[in-house]
């Protein structure tokens, strides 16, 4: 069979490919903000808008990095936002009921911090359940992860009876609201998990494996590498974070209940597939993720000082997500056919 | 009625980055058994595909059916006058029962709106009467074995009109009476004026049923013969355009110790009573048709598929491994067969795929990967087996097949097994490639490393093995060094298996 | 006759039903309201419109597929539907039968075209879908929700079709609306057994590039299951309406998993390839009477979702569990004994 110098132009694809997510996504971004400055006479640019928005980005951000973990192996998963709440109002309920009534200074701060870190243990253990599902089970990750989402809806909302949880103590809301050198401390808080997140994803050999899992599952498990175990760590680490979003939300909202951050859902899949994250997995850019977070939350926030209903822009993600897949595979088609021209040439 | 069932004038088929078909021109005659012949990736595949109309040709090309011109082909207008495929792959729905299956093109033919069940019974029990064969039609055909399944999708292509029907490696897992139903089956459909095209390597069947031999070779038609004018010599100069070289291992001393014991290994529906020894520094073939079991047992030595009962003794210790990651860290490797989907990751990297295996072992502080060390140990392996790429990033999926498979080795050879499987380890791969790879299984058993070659080609394990075993339906039937058999001899012996 | 009993051992429709008998034993045991025919009949009532739209989601799911949007076109169906209605009461009735189904079976269809495109996990799509179908009903209808519906559209469910009456003189039974489910399901189940089209359907579930060998136009068949299930969602748009006598934008969204529940309950697949009427009806009816006897029995609602959860979870990993032992004990060699 006569072979086509496809090296070459592969590699020039992938440089392609690579460079244009980094030009675009950039420029995306600033065409965005210069959008949204114009059509708001400036509001946009106000010091209570872009304070509100550092202030949302970190648990859009937090869902955002989630999801993509769970997409990196080819998977999904459907049950983050039911994680977050199901943890925080654990979370909400122990601060409200379980904190000692006189406690206060340090040893109030030392019940706080093991009440969070209870938190997150509980969103590693549902990350734990999803991934025993998907890799232990063989239970498809859509199926998994609807069903576990509705499992834990339904137990957040056996726990708070269908009503909200609120009346935190200042020391927690502190968190969500408060700033350390005039950055918002959810930010501070998001910026290290992404720092952390991106080190692993490009820098250990669990990243590397995440992605060669995405691509094909079944060499890597013929290359002696436990495939199973690393989709539970995974599917905890999706967790993880999701369990990390809810300790910034509810100490952002002071409240916690079973329906929190619906729309958040549609948003992560979104910027992780804007960020160039391959949905049936095997690639994956943290840079790509955050340039397409940035992006979103500068629209989202936009269109609400806009006064755009909220329903439209539901509508108007469904239609961008729709859009961003047809044009990514535009381009795969494209490739296709410069490589088999090529090949009509030689 | 036109003297020739089918006729392809300029047909040429382009792939991204892939020439897989060069100007080809084919005929075959009415009532004429036709065998195709050719390695791996010389466009076979892609040939049929083109006379069954799956694939559409590049502009220019002319198919004859029958005589008739067909302007725009599709499998329906290729089914429709006549022409059936059997794909190696068989195209069975597994969800579906028996009789189904082989009712379905029928149902489909007729366009009909409803499904009469009494008429799917009576198509599916006529289908299997004509090849003498006895399977529960209501079964699911999930629940088959492979062998079993193969003959589901041969009843099913005689259902139809049939002019031509076509074989893509038919007799691959069939039993040697399976073997004599088909070639009785084939003679039946000749002698009413069908025409058999059947794609195999198998010397014995190609004398035994061809009248006529294409061969084929990098996309290109390199000749037509009958079978007299071939032998095996022939036939592989022809396929790959080079002669074999080859050289036997060096011969190993007979205190070395034995490094992996197998004894009665039993595996229900897999293998019964396996026992062989093997020693260090020491090449062991093993050989048989597809479905005998070498698979399944090679992936039992690697600690996928654990055995149900007998011994297994590595370094002189019962094991029972349940997962590869016990084989591995004994020190077992394996290089699967089917290269594409087990064995590497084409869409990554050459780097990632090469160093998978060894990742932990370049970490720097805090469990990050150190890049330069993993690089010095990919450029130390890429030497030593002459992998040729362009650059470490690029994907697997732009080497060729020896590279490739270069690529799979190396990733092996880098956790120094003591034990090396090989499974059909020069499939699809090109003389040159082929002959290197072989001169690096010798070097690696002289220096130490034992090696299990599995292999369907007779010439490659009388080549480069110290002792070969014959497996057939799951059990060892024969074991032999080379120098006490020639290989007319073992194909007979293959074949009476 | 032994073969034929050992064969429905082995179904599952079989266990689904003994646990359901088993579930009405115990119910009635502990509150005698439970396992009377009234109760039966309201259960019944209560589920018509999950059950309905379940029959769609089936075939989409047989497939290989699976569309979860489902709940927003039947929520744009009914929309429409309601306000031609309100605009011209004397709309003749074809119109408002046949408005909500072709509208559902044009979205679905636009669901299938974009699943045919865009080689990308379904979910994703229909997730979008979802979004952009609620959205776009929820702002254009500003949340209002329609209500006087023409008198007819109130009289026909009232119809029964099989009357009981109880100690209170009060009549109940069959409704009509039940019926029009038990009509989708003969149909449903007739399409996949008995129609090649049907047929078509299980074989692309079960291998599409065996399918596409066969001559199955493969694009074509995924619109066809997509555009059923609007068509299904739109009828259950219907009938949703004529219980609640009203249209709401956002009375429907949010219960497609109660149809994902049932349909996997009843034994389908979500690789594609299986499923059946009939276990379908069983989940969606287990489903069902799982909830009314923890109503019955004082459970709280907010109890209820978790032990549909739990429902789920746990026959998911049974049919996985099920179908990998399936998978061992299949193929292999025959090895000579």
């Amino acid at each position: 069979m006569l072979k086509v110098n496809s090296i070459a132009s592969d590699g020039v694809f992938k440089k392609a490919r690579m460079n244009l997510d980094i030009i675009i996504l950039p420029i995306a971004f600033v065409f965005v903000v210069v959008l949204m400055s114009i059509s708001t006479s400036f509001k946009f640019l106000s010091f209570s808008n872009i304070s509100s928005m550092l202030l949302q980005l970190p648990e859009l951000g937090l869902f955002s990095l989630a999801m993509m973990q769970a997409m990196t192996i080819g998977g999904i998963d459907l049950s983050i936002i039911s994680t977050a709440n199901l943890s925080g109002v654990m979370m909400a309920w122990l601060l409200t009921n379980a904190l000692p009534a006189d406690a206060s200074g340090g040893a109030l701060f030392m019940y706080i911090g093991l009440i969070i870190i209870a938190g997150l243990l509980i969103s590693l253990i549902l990350g734990f359940v999803n991934g025993l599902l998907i890799a232990y089970v063989e239970v498809s990750p859509t199926l998994a992860t609807l069903s576990t989402m509705i499992l834990y809806e339904g137990l957040t909302l056996a726990i708070t009876r269908g009503k909200v949880i609120s009346g935190l103590p200042d020391m927690f809301t502190a968190i969500g609201n408060g700033s350390l050198l005039g950055i918002p401390v959810p930010f501070i808080i998001f910026v290290i998990c992404a720092f952390v997140l991106r080190l692993m994803v490009k820098r250990t050999p669990m990243g590397k494996y995440q992605v060669l899992i995405g691509s094909n599952k079944k060499a890597v498990e013929f290359s002696g590498i436990d495939v199973r175990k690393i989709t539970v760590k995974t599917h905890m680490i999706c967790s993880f974070l999701a369990g990390m979003a809810s300790v910034i939300m509810i100490s952002r909202l002071n409240s916690a209940n079973a329906r929190f951050g619906t729309s958040y859902q549609l948003l992560a899949i979104l910027i992780c597939v804007l960020g160039g994250t391959d949905p049936q997995g095997g690639y994956v850019r943290v840079g790509g993720v955050i340039a397409a977070l940035f992006t979103m939350q500068a629209l989202n926030s936009g269109i609400n000082i806009l006064g755009i209903s909220p329903f439209i822009s539901t509508s108007l993600w469904g239609i961008l997500l729709v859009s961003i897949i047809a044009y990514r595979r535009y381009i795969a088609q494209k490739k296709d056919k410069f490589l088999s021209d090529m090949a009509k040439n030689e | 009625m036109s003297e020739k069932t089918i006729e392809l004038k300029n047909i040429s088929k382009v792939y991204p980055g892939v020439r897989a078909l060069d100007t080809i021109n084919f005929e075959i005659g009415r009532g004429e058994v036709h065998c195709l012949v050719g390695q791996n990736g010389c466009g076979k595949s892609t040939l049929i595909k083109i006379m069954s109309g799956v694939e559409k040709p590049e502009p220019g090309a002319e198919i004859y059916i029958n005589g008739e011109l067909c302007k725009h082909l599709n499998s329906h207008i290729s089914m429709s006058k006549g022409v059936q495929v059997i794909y190696q792959d068989l195209s069975l729905f597994s969800n579906l029962t028996v009789k189904e299956n082989i009712a379905f093109r029928d149902n489909i033919r007729k366009k009909s709106l409803f499904v009469n069940w009494k008429e799917v019974d009576k198509i599916a029990r006529k289908a299997l009467e004509l090849i003498d064969v006895d399977i529960d039609i209501n079964a699911k055909v999930g629940t088959l074995s492979i062998a079993q399944q193969q003959l589901v999708e041969i009843a099913k292509a005689l259902t139809g009109d049939l002019s031509l029907l076509i074989l893509d490696e038919p007799t691959a897992s069939l039993t040697g009476k399976e073997v004599r139903s088909l070639f009785r089956v084939i003679t039946n459909l000749k002698n009413k004026g069908i025409s058999i095209l059947f794609v195999s390597h198998k010397l014995n069947e190609i004398f035994e049923i061809a009248e006529k031999v294409t061969v084929m070779r990098d996309g290109k038609i390199i000749g037509d013969f009958t079978p007299s004018e071939l032998d095996h010599d022939r036939l592989v100069y022809l396929m790959t355009g080079m002669r074999e070289l080859y050289k036997q291992p060096k011969p190993i001393g007979n205190d070395y110790e034995v490094v992996m014991e197998a004894r009665n290994l039993s595996k229900n529906k897999n293998y019964k009573d396996i026992s062989f020894k093997l020693k260090k520094g020491e090449i062991l073939g093993i050989t048989g048709l597809l479905g005998s079991g070498r698979t399944e047992l090679a992936l039992t030595l690697f600690g996928m598929n654990p055995y149900d009962s007998g011994e297994l003794i590595f370094e002189g210790k019962a094991v029972k491994w349940t997962s590869n990651r016990e084989a591995c860290a004994a020190g077992v490797g394996y290089v699967p067969e089917d290269r594409l989907n087990c064995g590497l990751i084409m869409n990554q990297s050459i780097e990632d795929n090469l160093t998978i295996t060894t990742i932990k072992s370049y970490l720097s502080r805090f469990g990050l990967i150190n890049s330069g060390e993993r690089l010095k140990a990919l450029n130390t392996k890429v030497k030593e087996l002459g992998i040729k790429f362009s650059m470490p990033e690029a994907a697997v999926k732009t080497l060729s097949g020896g590279n490739s498979q270069k690529v799979v080795l190396a990733k092996w050879l880098l956790v120094n097994p003591k034990v090396l499987i090989l499974d059909e380890p020069t499939i699809g791969i090109d003389v040159i490639a082929k002959n290197s790879i072989h001169t690096l299984i010798k070097s690696l058993a002289e220096n130490g490393m034992s090696i299990i070659m599995i292999s369907d080609e007779v010439q490659e394990v009388l080549q480069n093995c110290h002792r070969i075993l014959v497996m057939s339906k799951g059990r060892i039937v024969f074991e032999f060094t080379p120098d006490q058999i020639t290989d007319k001899e073992l194909l007979e012996k293959f074949n009476l298996a | 006759m032994k073969n034929y009993l050992r064969g429905i051992l082995k179904k599952n429709e079989f266990y689904l039903f003994m646990i359901m008998v088993l579930m009405v034993i115990v119910m009635s045991a502990i509150n005698p309201n439970f396992g009377t025919l009234e109760n039966g009949f309201d259960i019944l009532r209560g589920t018509t419109f999950i059950g309905i739209c379940s029959m769609g989601f089936l075939v989409v799911l047989i497939t290989g597929g699976t569309d979860i949007s489902f709940t927003a076109t039947a929520t744009v169906a009914q929309y429409i539907m309601a306000l031609l209605m309100v605009s011209n009461p004397n709309i003749p009735v074809v119109f408002v039968i046949l408005v909500p189904m072709v509208i559902g079976a044009v979205l679905g269809s636009v669901n299938a075209l974009l699943i045919n495109r865009l080689k990308v996990p379904v979910i994703i799509i229909t997730i979008a879908m979802l979004n952009t179908y609620y959205g776009a009903i929820q702002f254009f209808s500003e949340g209002e929700w329609l209500y006087n519906f023409p008198e007819w559209f109130a009289d026909f469910p009232r119809i029964l079709l099989i009357t009981f009456k109880n100690e209170d003189g009060v009549a109940y039974g069959l409704t009509s609306l039940t019926a029009i489910w038990i009509l989708v399901a003969l149909v449903t189940s007739v399409l996949l057994r008995f129609t090649m089209l049907g047929r078509k359907i299980y074989a692309l579930g079960g291998n599409q590039t065996a399918a596409g060998r066969e001559g199955i136009h493969v694009n074509r068949i995924r619109i066809f299951a997509h555009s059923f299930l609007g068509l299904i969602a739109g009828i259950g748009a219907i009938v949703h309406a004529m219980v609640t006598q009203t249209a709401a934008p956002n009375a429907i969204v949010g219960q497609e998993f109660n149809a994902v529940a049932a349909v996997v309950l009843g034994g389908a697949s979500i690789a594609g390839g299986g499923g059946s009427v009939l276990g379908t009806l069983l989940g969606v009816l287990l489903i069902a009477t799982l909830k009314n006897g923890l109503t019955v029995m004082g459970v709280p609602a907010y109890w209820h979702q978790v032990f549909i959860g739990l429902t789920l979870v746990i026959s998911i990993s049974v049919t996985a569990i099920r179908e990998k032992m399936a998978k061992k004990n299949a193929g292999g060699i025959n090895v000579e004994s």
